[in-house]
């Protein structure tokens, strides 16, 4: 249970543009062990993509070394690719040929049958049988992913990438998705997963944030709510708009922002007195304010994380 | 309240399948309206009915006082869309992209001037006028793409999964934009796959096998299913889909 | 890696290659219709109607009759007298400017022949490079001075004979209008086979499903190899097809081996597939494959092949430049067979050489062929 299946050390990576040099990722280590569900979450562009595509053998990095499987990814990419899946964040498989069609295509191109290992896609295969004959360019997202999902599964793979595979799906098929890969952590594959939608990351044995190229903080969900040290308050109020707009015109705010039905509020003092405030926006003129301290979640601690250096600041 | 969307049994039919099943609503000016559905449930469907896009199959809708089966053109003029697949030009700088929309809505060139300082400065872009919209932050790109889909004022703007992708900070601040167009009268019609951003809406709607199986507030929904949040109303209503979507 | 798994990773492949064709009907039909359109558009320009073919008199006897003979050419549709030579040195001049169809040449003494004979030789000389109309213009020749006879013979108790006389004359700078046709078969081939070969990978590069490839055990031979395979069916329909209309249509004849001609074009369909795969290989999208194949691969082919302009006039550096076209070689193969009737003796260099260059493209591709992104 304790052997690394993938191992990055302080991977970096530039690319060199006409004019500048884009940094792509600044010294990403993490490792994920054997059975273990481990998620990269982060927004667009903070650069799970490139850390993917470099775990996968398919780019080499500027800096520093990784293994996947015990191989290395750049001199042993050749065994790395025999025991790896993959399932790009892009759609990737033939829209022109039919879910069997692209089915038996990757079983042939890893050299086995859909037969062979129909144990391990038999949950998902069988979602699938009912469309088994109509192009892949067809399905819709939920579906289309499933297929993707069943494809890089179909030879057994050890280790198990799948770059954003929930983006764009509901949150239904969100769920089952996130079933499956909870079973396959538990049969022994390692799984490294990357999302954008903070809610996932609950599901993950461990995670790590990611921003701007940047590992922010790799711990497991519920340690890593712990590490949220401010004081967090929701409020609510008729009208919720203009309560934010007053919330953070308050100079003992460090950050307020919506989370569904009510506004998520740090202090930048632990003892501050929230209920005074509380009667101030009252007399302001709030009608139904309402206000009761709350436990982070993981949204709130990436933001907290990223309040300084996102382009959208809390203030 | 005036109303700015309203559909009777709306129906769209693809042979045999049926996409969007007698749907019946409507949206007042200034609400923000979610749009929600799993995939497959025939959200995009009736979106592109309500923008002028597809005609339906029967059943009837107005958007802006236009009939959506008759008057699509005019319906184009009152409304404006954004997609995150698809809003602006990425080789065009700020300035041409405002200038390109203003121009297709057929505003005169001084009034684009004019809104277009106000709405930069909004968004705190006044420096950023001349620059390539490629080289502009993603949520700056989203937000920007929200402005100019409203920038000919229109009185509804739909938006179809306007925030997929973005970082949580940047999210907010999107909805933050949306507040404050239905602030300034706008209708707002969205989808999303975030269900905390369902909270942010005044009213939603949760299609499920083409029709509409819920739609009041969240607070009213979540009330009525006896849940905590609309994660999980979201979930008891697309759990019973016969219609498996493929 | 084990042969047997290469061979299921090549049929695997080969399968899906023939699904993506088959499927995407539009291009099909194209990659069909574009080298018919292509070879009749050319067949009906040159099959255009004889009128006022320009047409030059050497009279050396200016007798009456030879006069008669003249006014009569002149009258008929056919031909319009534009030139009044007195001199074989001048007649080889108009050729040369390449504006004449034929020449009348009356020998001295022309009419006297005639009364002592009964038979008179007129001189046809016709050019070569419009041999295409040729046995037309022969038909026309004969039943002007038919005419003529039949007018000259009313009331005369011995009938008399004018016989003409048709030489085709070679001209250096023009080549036979026959000579286009292997010329266009290649452009044909070479233009559908190249352009299809240099979308087939980069198309999976833009799609994505290259990056789902690369993370496979699948090597790059097999990617490649099986990408040609049915698009070779396609261009040896393509190759019938054209050989058909050629024939039929056009009316070339094809005077050498049908089979040797017909397994020429195959290596030559292999040899445009490799070069296609390579700008495939070599490019990361459709658009920038498409660019290369019009402005790297196709203009040469077309200026550079001895398809419009002659080789002889070019360079030694430049002619072995051109000779490693697959083009140039399938042209000068196609014309030794189908015009001049050669045998495999004739053409084993261009077939070799298309084997070789075929092999190294081949080579060059799956070297080339990127292991990883960007």
């Amino acid at each position: 249970m304790n052997l690394a299946m993938i191992l990055a050390e302080n991977i970096g990576m530039t690319y060199r543009q006409v004019l500048k040099e884009i940094v792509a990722l600044k010294e990403i280590s993490i490792e994920v062990k054997e059975g273990e569900v481990f998620g990269l979450i982060g927004p667009d562009g903070a650069g799970k993509s490139t850390l993917f595509r470099i775990l996968t053998t398919l780019l080499l990095p500027t800096r520093g070394r990784a293994f996947v499987g015990g191989f290395d990814v750049i001199d042993q990419y050749r065994e790395v690719r025999n025991i790896v899946g993959y399932m790009p964040g892009k759609f990737s498989l033939y829209q022109d040929l039919s879910v069997e069609e692209n089915l038996h295509f990757f079983a042939n191109v890893f050299d086995t049958t859909i037969q062979s290992n129909y144990d391990q896609i038999k949950e998902i295969y069988e979602q699938l049988a009912p469309f088994k004959n109509r192009k892949a360019g067809a399905l819709s997202g939920g579906m289309k992913q499933k297929l993707g999902l069943c494809c890089a599964l179909i030879h057994k793979p050890k280790v198990l990438f799948l770059d954003e595979p929930t983006t764009g799906v509901d949150p239904v098929s969100r769920k089952e998705f996130w079933d499956v890969l909870k079973r396959l952590g538990k049969e022994g594959m390692s799984v490294l997963v990357s999302t954008p939608y903070m809610d996932e990351a609950r599901l993950c044995d461990r995670i790590g944030l990611i921003f701007h190229g940047e590992l922010l903080a790799v711990d497991t969900p519920d340690r890593l709510i712990r590490k949220h040290d401010k004081k967090l308050v929701a409020f609510r109020a008729r009208d919720m708009y203009r309560l934010l707009r007053d919330i953070r015109e308050e100079p003992g705010v460090y950050s307020c922002f919506t989370f569904g039905d009510s506004l998520h509020t740090t202090f930048r003092e632990g003892d501050y007195p929230v209920e005074r405030f509380a009667a101030s926006l009252r007399e302001a003129g709030h009608v139904g304010v309402e206000w009761n301290e709350i436990e982070a979640g993981i949204e709130d601690y990436f933001m907290m994380l990223t309040n300084d250096i996102s382009d959208g600041t809390g203030h | 309240m005036e109303r700015v969307i309203e559909v009777e049994h709306l129906e769209k039919k693809f042979g045999n399948f049926t996409a969007v099943d007698h749907i019946s609503f409507h949206v007042e000016r200034g609400e923000i309206f979610g749009f929600l559905g799993a995939n497959g449930a025939g959200k995009t469907t009736a979106m592109r009915m309500l923008c002028g896009l597809s005609k339906p199959t029967s059943g009837t809708g107005r958007v802006v006082g236009f009939d959506i089966a008759r008057e699509s053109e005019k319906i184009k003029r009152g409304i404006g869309y954004m997609s995150q697949k698809f809003s602006l030009y990425e080789n065009l700088t700020v300035r041409e992209n405002i200038r390109l929309y203003g121009g297709i809505y057929g505003m005169r060139r001084s009034e684009i001037r004019d809104k277009m300082d106000r709405v930069l400065g909004d968004l705190g872009l006044l420096e950023e006028r001349n620059t390539q919209v490629r080289l502009l932050p993603q949520g700056v790109k989203q937000r920007l793409a929200f402005s100019v889909a409203a920038f000919h004022e229109p009185q509804v703007v739909f938006l179809d999964e306007p925030t997929g992708g973005v970082d949580p900070a940047v999210r907010r601040m999107f909805w933050e934009l949306i507040y404050q167009a239905a602030a300034d009268g706008i209708t707002v019609f969205v989808t999303t796959h975030y269900m905390d951003e369902a909270e942010y809406c005044d009213r939603v709607s949760i299609m499920v096998d083409g029709r509409i199986e819920a739609l009041g507030t969240p607070a009213a929904l979540k009330q009525q299913y006896g849940v905590p949040g609309m994660q999980e109303v979201f979930y008891l209503l697309a759990r019973r889909a016969q219609r498996k979507e493929g | 890696m084990k042969i047997r798994t290469f061979i299921d990773q090549f049929f695997a492949f080969t399968r899906k290659e023939f699904y993506h064709i088959l499927r995407d009907r539009k291009t099909l039909l194209v990659l069909v219709v574009l080298p018919i359109s292509q070879l009749l558009i050319f067949g009906f320009a040159l099959n255009s109607s004889l009128t006022e073919m320009p047409t030059a008199v050497l009279d050396m006897s200016n007798d009456r009759m030879s006069r008669q003979i003249v006014a009569e050419i002149d009258a008929s549709s056919t031909f319009k007298v534009v030139e009044r030579v007195s001199s074989m040195d001048e007649v080889d001049e108009l050729f040369k400017r390449g504006n004449l169809s034929q020449v009348f040449v009356f020998m001295p003494g022309f009419e006297k022949e005639i009364k002592r004979t009964g038979v008179g030789n007129v001189q046809v000389i016709m050019d070569a490079s419009l041999q295409i109309n040729a046995s037309t213009l022969e038909s026309y020749i004969l039943a002007t001075l038919l005419n003529y006879q039949r007018k000259i013979n009313a009331g005369r108790e011995l009938p008399i004979q004018i016989v003409p006389e048709i030489k085709m004359r070679y001209n250096p700078r023009l080549d036979s209008a026959f000579h286009f046709v292997p010329g266009v078969i290649g452009i044909v081939l070479m233009l559908v086979c190249s352009m299809m070969a240099s979308l087939a990978i980069v198309k999976e590069k833009e799609s994505g499903t290259m990056e789902v490839l690369l993370v496979s055990p699948v090597r790059p031979p097999v990617i490649v190899l099986a990408k040609l395979v049915p698009y070779l069916l396609v261009g040896m329909i393509n190759i019938v097809v054209i050989l058909l209309i050629s024939v039929t249509v056009l009316k070339v004849p094809i005077t050498g081996n049908i089979f040797l001609l017909f397994f020429i074009g195959i290596v030559f369909t292999l040899s445009s597939l490799a070069l296609g795969i390579m700008v495939s290989v070599l490019t990361k999208t459709q658009r920038s494959a498409i660019i290369i194949s019009i402005a790297g691969l196709m203009l040469p082919a077309i200026t550079l092949s001895g398809f419009i302009f002659p080789l002889d006039s070019l360079s030694l550096g430049m002619k072995v430049i051109v000779h490693l076209m697959p083009v140039t070689l399938f042209i000068s193969a196609a014309r030794n067979i189908m015009i001049k009737g050669l045998g495999m003796d004739a053409v084993y260099p261009e077939l070799f050489g298309l084997l070789a260059i075929t092999i190294v493209l081949i080579v060059i591709s799956i070297k080339c062929f990127k292991n990883r992104l960007s």
